[in-house]
């Protein structure tokens, strides 16, 4: 625990140094923050919406805006909250549009998009596996992937980044601006739902 | 504790989140308590099934694409702000002042432009200074024509005669002879010498065409025998309306005929008035002592053919009579 503090601690000095960096008019310091989060915000991004090329839009919008407000950002909380509140947002936005809902069908985990992209098959799977380890790892992929989609919007969030991405319940706070009482009764329900999805599996 | 109670911190409890005497609580209850238990061991797989799942990361052209994306939005937005986000340009006021005023100078210009194309006229019609005098004439045949040119302080007060000529088949040109000078007369020449040397001369140069005399009806009737040029057709009684008409001299005869005239009454040729389209003579400003007016004007009239009769002056009032005279086709 004190280990993922000090991380957790010299990640965010990191940030505010290239931040500052960047508000300097070091241009390069962007990219940095970009390499830096990218797949942990995909990730994230990923898990949300449950389709890998609206993943991609998503997190490409983010660091956009990141990139519009960047100058003007004034370190009332840390880079990486500030960067996932802006991605929650934008997932959300992306949630309720028309094309979402017809893209949610459509999920694939053997074929992410156009773009020269990580299969989220091929990461979960090596050489070492036999095919029927693997069908069943793809399966149990789909299976979770189908659970966390059917979650309402609020419950998705609070699991995405609690349990998905780790964060802490007062980062998620500050992500999403719940208070922290309605972030644990809204991650225990979450929990619970998945639960009874999952059943058959876990 | 009951639980359902136990149940509602289980989630909070795999998060060690919970204080110290809740958890309390909730680990002696699970100590005796397997439902809760088993509750719990399928929440804990749950959540170690979720944060064991394979990390999803972003394509390798990630930031390439980032990039790209970037910059087509920069070009967008640029455009989008050039059509429809209004300039806040601070224009200098001299500027401003200098670009009202030439649209105000095109503007005018262009006020003007449909002036001029309705006083433009096709050519023709067109009424370029004597020709648009002439046109008009014609058309309405005024009885005294007024001067649309500005006339000299002379023609302000001239008399206005009007002879009516045989109209000229089209395509005649006339080429404008310059302004004769006068020919001095000698003032010894009697009035009645004058008219009988008028009337030769007219005679041997009109020389009109058999049963073409030009004398209207009325002019038959005011000729007196004695006075008849030799070779000068009369006709006796009166003369119809027709032959009248054939009757009238042709604008050379009539033009020369006043020209003589005008001499030998002692009076000159101020100036010649042509149709500029034409070049044909259309009127001519005379001067005559006012003593000769009587006498010219009946010798006019044997001569030509008046439109109106001349109106009467007072020699007394002037020493000079001007006189324009204007050449009409009598068609």
């Amino acid at each position: 625990m004190d280990e993922e503090i000090r991380t957790s601690v010299s990640s965010s000095e990191e940030d505010t140094a290239i931040v500052r960096g960047f508000q300097t008019g070091n241009r390069v310091a962007f990219e940095k923050l970009v390499l830096k989060h990218k797949d942990r915000l995909f990730n994230l991004c990923y898990w949300f919406l449950g389709d890998y090329q609206e993943a991609n839009d998503a997190a490409q919008d983010t660091f956009i805006k990141v990139f519009r407000s960047l100058k003007k950002f004034r370190f009332e909380s840390a880079f990486s909250t500030w960067l996932y509140r802006i991605a929650v947002n934008t997932c959300k936005n992306r949630l309720k549009s028309s094309d979402h809902r017809q893209r949610r069908d459509m999920v694939r985990i053997d074929n992410p998009g156009a773009s020269e992209g990580t299969n989220p098959s091929a990461e979960i799977g090596d050489d070492s596996r036999t095919p029927a380890a693997e069908l069943e790892k793809k399966e149990r992929w789909m299976l979770i992937r189908e659970a966390i989609d059917s979650l309402p919007t609020e419950q998705r969030t609070v699991v995405a980044l609690r349990d998905i991405e780790g964060l802490s319940y007062d980062e998620i706070v500050n992500i999403t601006g719940f208070n922290l009482g309605t972030v644990k009764s809204r991650l225990a329900r979450a929990r619970l739902e998945l639960r009874k999805k999952l059943q058959g599996m876990i | 504790m009951e639980c359902g109670k136990i149940r509602e911190l289980l989630s909070e409890y795999i998060d060690d989140i919970l204080d110290d005497p809740k958890k309390a609580l909730v680990e002696d209850h699970l100590s005796t308590c397997r439902v809760c238990k088993e509750e719990l061991a399928s929440l804990r797989a749950v959540v170690n099934e979720l944060s064991s799942l394979e990390s999803v990361e972003a394509p390798r052209d990630f930031l390439e694409k980032l990039h790209e994306r970037m910059e087509s939005r920069v070009t967008f937005a640029k455009v989008m702000r050039m059509l429809f986000v209004p300039m806040r340009i601070k224009i200098p006021l001299e500027f401003a002042t200098a670009a009202a005023v030439a649209i105000l100078i095109l503007a005018l210009w262009h006020t003007h432009q449909p002036e001029k194309q309705i006083g433009d006229m096709p050519k023709s019609s067109k009424p370029v200074g004597i020709a648009k005098r002439t046109e008009m004439a014609r058309e309405f045949k005024p009885a005294l024509e007024e001067a649309t040119v500005p006339p000299s302080e002379k023609e302000q007060g001239a008399i206005r005669l009007a002879l009516l000529i045989k109209p000229e088949p089209a395509g005649t040109a006339h080429a404008p002879s310059p302004v004769e000078e006068p020919t001095p007369v000698p003032e010894e020449r009697a009035k009645g010498t004058q008219g009988k040397a008028i009337r030769m001369a007219s005679s041997e140069r009109a020389r009109p065409a058999e049963g073409t005399a030009p004398i209207t009806e009325k002019k038959a009737e005011e000729l007196r025998e004695e006075d008849r040029p030799k070779g000068f057709p009369m006709r006796e009684g009166p003369v119809s309306k027709d032959e009248a008409l054939l009757s009238i001299p042709s604008l050379k005869e009539t033009l020369a005929n006043v020209k003589d005239l005008v001499v030998l009454e002692g009076g000159k040729v101020v100036s010649l008035e042509y149709e500029k389209q034409t070049g044909r003579p259309e009127s001519i400003n005379i001067e005559i002592p006012a003593k000769h007016y009587h006498a010219f004007c009946e010798e006019l009239k044997r001569l030509a053919v008046l439109q109106v009769p001349p109106p009467t002056i007072s020699e007394r009032d002037q020493e000079v009579v001007y006189i324009r005279i204007r050449f009409i086709s009598s068609e």
